[in-house]
């Protein structure tokens, strides 16, 4: 029907020998990167009042970074996209680098917003009544 | 026009030419894939604006929010959702190895190797709602959340846990972009798991051997590492920023 040919077995040819090294590479590399990233998150905690080592920006931008790698790793060795023809390559990995950019647009835009509600005055003034009411049975909790 | 050209020797706008030398049932599945991208992309894309318009107070800590692990009273943050994501990518390369195995057609090697990828997407869904039930039932103190009641006043109520109206992490939008986002993506899971189970099936009654390729083992496989893939990002945009 097309000129995708399929290998086909011959019956009674013995099966061929396994050839995994590259997908336990692929796994031990997606693992790596995983644990580097949880590690990170782990090791560059705030504390309580404590710096970060290395500020929260760069945390994040880090983390986008290697999030990408992965994603790399992914798609071109265990989806077999780097085997592919070069056009084809194009077409997936193009397309969803550009929704990555949109991503990071988006972000960036999303802290502009922050920025500028906070120049705002706050509009959510409550217009009801400060009436408070005490809670059912008249228990206190205390507020942690 | 070209006349009555044979089947196998086609052209490329007589048809019989298979683009980029990729076969139909494959490049039809990358196509739903990078469809399916952008339908993720565009939760993730809202999620990020949303989140980064949210000043740090307002918005709940994830680190924070999900520390609990089952089984235990341990409170150690991130370490059940990085358990979460290793079990999907061990699973992802159980994937790889199954369809390694149809290249040669090793019949023995592609059952167990796709019977391991559906134990690990089953391990997977139970730890996503173990992780729902722990968000909506919430923590063991609670919070203190001022709201308006019925008649108009403000009440000081005891909030545990999370749902569409009210949580005690912080932001409502929080728990509702957790919710669409993980529950959009377990739906996927769950789907790809009933896609292995029937590769899996057909595999053992052989099918395969009938068509003589393990092309379906192939096209499932790449749905179940696009699951992945977007799990990747999730873990990060959702956990780890």
């Amino acid at each position: 029907m097309d000129n995708y040919h399929y290998h086909t077995q011959v019956p009674g040819e013995p099966i061929a020998k396994a050839n995994t090294g590259w997908i336990w590479k692929g796994f031990f590399i997606l693992l790596v990167v995983t644990a580097i990233e949880v590690g990170f998150a782990f090791l560059n905690d705030a504390g309580h009042g404590e710096t970060r080592f290395l500020s929260l920006e760069f945390q994040k931008w880090f983390f986008i970074a290697l999030t990408l790698v992965k994603a790399y790793y992914i798609v071109f060795s265990f989806m077999h996209l780097g085997h592919e023809k070069f056009s084809f390559k194009l077409t997936i990995s193009l397309t969803m680098i550009l929704i990555v950019y949109f991503i990071i647009l988006m972000m960036i835009e999303g802290y502009a917003l922050r920025d500028v509600k906070l120049l705002q005055p706050d509009f959510f003034k409550r217009t009801y009544k400060e009436h408070h009411v005490t809670p059912a049975g008249g228990e206190h909790h205390d507020a942690h | 026009m070209a006349e009555s050209t044979s089947v196998t020797k086609g052209n490329v706008w007589g048809g019989g030419v298979a683009p980029f030398n990729v076969s139909y049932g494959k490049l039809m599945m990358w196509f739903f894939l990078v469809s399916d991208a952008f339908t993720f992309s565009g939760l993730l894309i809202s999620y990020g604006t949303m989140r980064n318009k949210a000043t740090n107070d307002y918005w709940p800590s994830p680190d924070e929010v999900f520390n609990h692990f089952p089984f235990t009273d341990a409170h150690i943050k991130l370490a059940f959702v990085s358990l979460m994501t290793f079990i999907l990518i061990m699973s992802s390369v159980t994937m790889v190895l199954a369809v390694e195995a149809g290249h040669r057609f090793d019949k023995k090697a592609v059952i167990k190797w796709l019977a391991l990828t559906i134990l690990g997407g089953f391990f997977f869904l139970g730890s996503q709602v173990w992780e729902w039930y722990h968000f909506i039932t919430g923590t063991h103190d609670g919070k203190l959340v001022e709201v308006i009641n019925a008649q108009g006043l403000v009440e000081t109520i005891q909030v545990f846990g999370a749902n569409m109206h009210i949580n005690e992490y912080g932001a409502q939008q929080f728990a509702n972009f957790f919710f669409f986002i993980t529950g959009f993506h377990g739906t996927h899971v769950a789907s790809g798991v009933i896609l292995n189970i029937i590769a899996f099936i057909r595999v053992i009654n052989g099918y395969n051997d009938r068509v003589g390729h393990y092309e379906f083992v192939e096209k499932v496989g790449l749905y179940w590492h696009f699951v992945d893939l977007v799990w990747v990002f999730v873990f990060t945009f959702f956990y780890l920023i």
